[in-house]
């Protein structure tokens, strides 16, 4: 029973961060169709600079989350405007995006394995050894701030959404692009905002990611497709869908990893993918036809 | 004096054939006008260069003497034309209060958004009663109600429709109508494409009769429905279409 | 009037000649071993070639489900690794030779394709690239941890008994053939109502849907197909090699490197891979093993495939069709 629930609380824990990981995915398939093969790629790539921070210039990298998230802002909005505004109305788009997306993945990975060599590195802030307990239970100190960091950024993310003119406009582009177009809102625009968003959470999840695992360069393909699996299981384009497929594999991984030991953790990602595309190819909050 | 002027468009999709050739016609303030022809007559095109959605090939639409066409959709909307497209377009996971708030997007003082939703909302008072369900689970006719008030959110000059009575009752349809008479009460220009010829000329001030993508005739609307080349459009097309049905 | 009469009496005549040129080049390469045969010498040519061979097989076999139908598969690597297993275990294990044991390891990757596309092929769009990522992960770690076949140590297979002097000439006689067979494959696809109906789920997949297509099956049987290729070269490759290691194949760059072949060449057209794979390997050969291998290759490919989506989206051949340049010789469509 202990043990069950010191599962569940890892589990839980680990899967407000994966929620945050994802959620960009989730934001660009959902907003513009486009199947971000990268994100992982520059989720590794705010690891590093979270890693850099800390080892040059001693800033926590709970800190750098500061740096990461406007960078990788800056940096999604200028690719999506560079690369992919000039793929918009091609046939085939979706699939043009996505080989579009792998070549720039396989692009950092060979800058990062350039300039950081493929060796594992991970950052190592004072709170990253330490962990706190209460009662029977514990959970390690780092992974306490990184899901209090990533709760918190879903939270002013789904506010946004909610409650602002430009937040409604994403999901109402989400929902129905002509429709949104009809409305008047200028979708190209949108496009940008929500691939820079996407980027954004991929900076700064990158930071926390920092001194939560352990990562090299080739590293990112893994991410990508565990990513991907919890995006599926939720249903690909729902950002609902996404939160509650981390939740879920991330404790399923947990449990897994407690009893086959964690090489075998992702495979827990891969077999839920297997199953929803047998079961429900549409995830669990997908819609039908899309 | 004509609000809006079509000259000589020419409009397509992607690198398809022209839909549209070198269609001109003026639509007059505050009148209601209905465009009638068969299936692929090019009448939804029509609105959607309007609207700005598809841009022609050649030709210019014109505002009260502006050229509006080139302008992306969100410019139209803001120069006072709006479209409300067969499918509604309504946004289905969003409430109705949501779909509305939308419609007023381009406006940006919120104060402003909500005080033109109360103006709406006394206009359509029946949608207040469903103003808080998802607008994907409204049925048809409540959700054709929604998308006329969405677009009414912008205070619009000129408002399209297209095919407003589609896959609604009969009874559904009138209500639909009498609601499209309100319109032209508050002074708005009224485009509607109907496939339902009697229905949509009955209630319009005027007629244009479309052909494989040209402009056949116009006129005033009892014209048009009295007039023996829409007979021969209609009838001669049913008469090649169970021909072929034979074959 | 005359011009077109001209034209007309000329094509035949043309195609034949086209068919002798490349009837002429096959019997060039079938014989080109008996060189090494009457003097040593030759055998970085007849290397170079084979590879080319082995890359024109997997290319052409990949661009049947990622060109046709238009699915991108990253997880190509899988039934090259499992061919290489399969027929490197009955090696070891029974003494049994992987040119016997080749179609084999491709059928047995046929069948393997075949259940995996009934899983991961009923969805349109691209959930099935997501699934193919997996699948090669997936892979990796079973190989990795599995003591049996090595592990991430790998298996170290008997050299084959041959002297020196001849032993590249079975691999490269093998790999011509596979590679003739799967141009030979694609080519008669192409031409079939199962290429058409492929074509016609990578323009429009609802409309061929509309059409009455058993999409799904189409997808998975060309995903099957596929498959089998890599699953003959991943036997003989892996023999060749004298030692399997998870770390050789299953990687996402392997995949990438079949994904730009095609994408260079020109995806969806029979010539495409076949041009793509000499290219790919040439280049490996005059660039690569001078400078040396480095990260660097990654972005290099990558930038590459960024580059050819958005200017050249038609690959080379693609790119000369389009303005009317195409030479009969290569126009194999």
């Amino acid at each position: 029973m202990t043990t069950g629930l010191q599962t569940l609380i890892l589990g839980l824990a680990l899967g407000g961060v994966y929620a945050l990981m994802a959620i960009g995915l989730s934001l660009t398939y959902g907003v513009m169709r486009i199947l971000n093969l990268a994100h992982a790629a520059f989720m590794v790539l705010g690891a590093y600079l979270a890693y850099w921070a800390l080892q040059i210039f001693h800033i926590d990298p709970l800190l750098s989350v500061l740096i990461n998230g406007p960078l990788f802002f800056i940096l999604g909005v200028s690719l999506y405007r560079l690369l992919f505004v000039p793929l918009a109305g091609r046939p085939r788009y979706t699939e043009a995006t996505l080989l579009l997306s792998f070549g720039l993945a396989l692009g950092v990975e060979g800058l990062m394995g350039t300039w950081w060599t493929g060796i594992y590195r991970a950052a190592n802030p004072v709170y990253a050894t330490r962990s706190i307990s209460f009662g029977p239970f514990y959970i390690p100190e780092g992974q306490l701030y990184a899901t209090v960091i990533s709760v918190g950024m879903l939270l002013v993310l789904w506010a946004f959404l909610q409650n602002t003119r430009i937040g409604r406009a994403i999901r109402a582009t989400m929902q129905n692009r002509t429709a949104a177009q009809i409305v008047g809102v200028n979708v190209e625009g949108i496009s940008a905002l929500a691939f820079g968003l996407g980027m954004a959470s991929a900076g700064i999840s990158g930071s926390l990611l920092s001194f939560l695992f352990p990562f090299f360069p080739g590293k990112h393909w893994q991410w990508i497709s565990s990513l991907l699996s919890l995006v599926v299981l939720g249903g690909m384009g729902s950002l609902i869908g996404t939160v509650v497929g981390a939740l879920l594999l991330s404790v399923a991984s947990v449990w897994v990893s407690s009893i086959l030991g964690p090489t075998w953790s992702p495979v827990t990602f891969y077999a839920a993918l297997f199953m929803v595309m047998m079961i429900r190819p549409q995830g669990l909050f997908g819609k039908k036809e899309a | 004096m004509s609000i809006l002027e079509i000259e000589d468009v020419t409009a397509g999709y992607g690198m398809g054939p022209d839909i549209l050739s070198q269609v001109s016609a003026r639509f007059e303030a505050g009148l209601i006008h209905c465009l009638i022809g068969p299936n692929g007559a090019g009448k939804s095109t029509l609105l959607r260069v309007i609207a700005g959605l598809l841009r022609p090939r050649s030709g210019r639409v014109l505002l009260e003497g502006k050229v509006i066409s080139g302008l992306r959709p969100d410019q139209v909307l803001a120069c006072g034309i709006c479209l409300v497209p067969q499918d509604r377009s309504l946004f289905p996971d969003m409430t109705v209060r949501e779909n509305l708030l939308m419609g007023g997007y381009i406006e940006r003082d919120p104060r402003r958004v909500s005080r033109r939703m109360e103006e709406v909302l006394d206009l359509f008072p029946e949608i207040r009663r469903y103003l808080n369900r998802r607008a994907g689970a409204l049925s048809g006719g409540e959700q054709q109600m929604v998308a006329i008030a969405r677009g009414l959110m912008v205070r619009p000059r000129v408002m399209m429709l297209d095919e407003p009575s589609l896959g609604l009752a009969p009874l559904v349809v009138d209500r639909i109508f009498e609601a499209i008479s309100r319109l032209k009460t508050m002074g708005i220009t009224v485009l509607i494409v109907e496939q339902n010829v009697r229905k949509g000329l009955a209630h319009a001030d005027r007629g244009y009769v479309l052909d494989m993508g040209r402009l056949c005739f116009e006129g005033p609307a009892r014209e048009v429905m009295e007039d023996p080349r829409l007979q021969e459009l209609y009838l001669g097309r049913m008469a090649l279409s169970n021909l072929e049905v034979r074959k | 009037m005359t011009l077109l009469n001209l034209t007309r009496a000329a094509a035949p005549a043309r195609l034949e000649a086209r068919f002798l040129i490349l009837s002429g080049l096959v019997v060039l390469l079938l014989l080109l071993p008996v060189l090494q045969v009457l003097s040593d010498g030759h055998n970085y040519v007849l290397h170079v070639l084979m590879v080319i061979f082995m890359y024109v097989a997997l290319a052409s076999g990949w661009n049947i489900i990622g060109g046709y139908a238009g699915y991108t598969s990253l997880g190509h690597p899988v039934f090259f690794a499992l061919g290489a297993y399969f027929s490197g275990v009955l090696l070891v294990y029974k003494g049994w030779s992987p040119f016997w044991t080749a179609p084999l390891a491709g059928l047995l990757a046929t069948i393997f394709g075949f259940a995996f596309g009934l899983i991961t092929l009923r969805t349109r769009g691209p959930a099935f690239v997501i699934s193919t990522i997996a699948l090669l992960l997936l892979a990796r770690l079973v190989l990795d941890n599995w003591e049996w076949v090595g592990g991430s140590n790998g298996l170290s297979l008997p050299m084959i008994g041959w002297p020196y002097r001849f032993y590249k000439i079975p691999f490269y006689y093998g790999m011509l053939l596979t590679a003739l067979a799967a141009v030979w494959v694609s080519y008669r696809i192409r031409h079939s109502k199962l290429g058409l109906f492929l074509r016609a789920i990578a323009m429009d997949e609802i409309k061929a849907e509309v059409a009455g297509i058993d999409t799904r099956m189409c997808k998975v049987i060309a995903f099957a197909i596929s498959a089998f290729f890599a699953g003959v070269c991943g036997a003989l490759w892996g023999y060749h090699q004298t030692y399997l290691r998870p770390t050789i194949f299953l990687t996402i760059g392997a995949a990438a490197d079949l994904v730009l072949i095609n994408l260079v060449g020109g995806r969806g057209t029979v010539a495409g891979p076949v041009l793509g794979a000499a290219l790919r390997v040439g280049l490996d050969e005059l660039v690569v093993n001078q400078i040396g291998s480095t990260e660097l290759n990654i972005t290099v490919t990558g930038i590459l495939m960024i580059l050819i989506v958005l200017f050249f989206p038609g690959g080379i051949i693609g790119a000369l069709r389009e303005r009317g340049r195409l030479p009969r010789l290569l126009d194999w469509d």
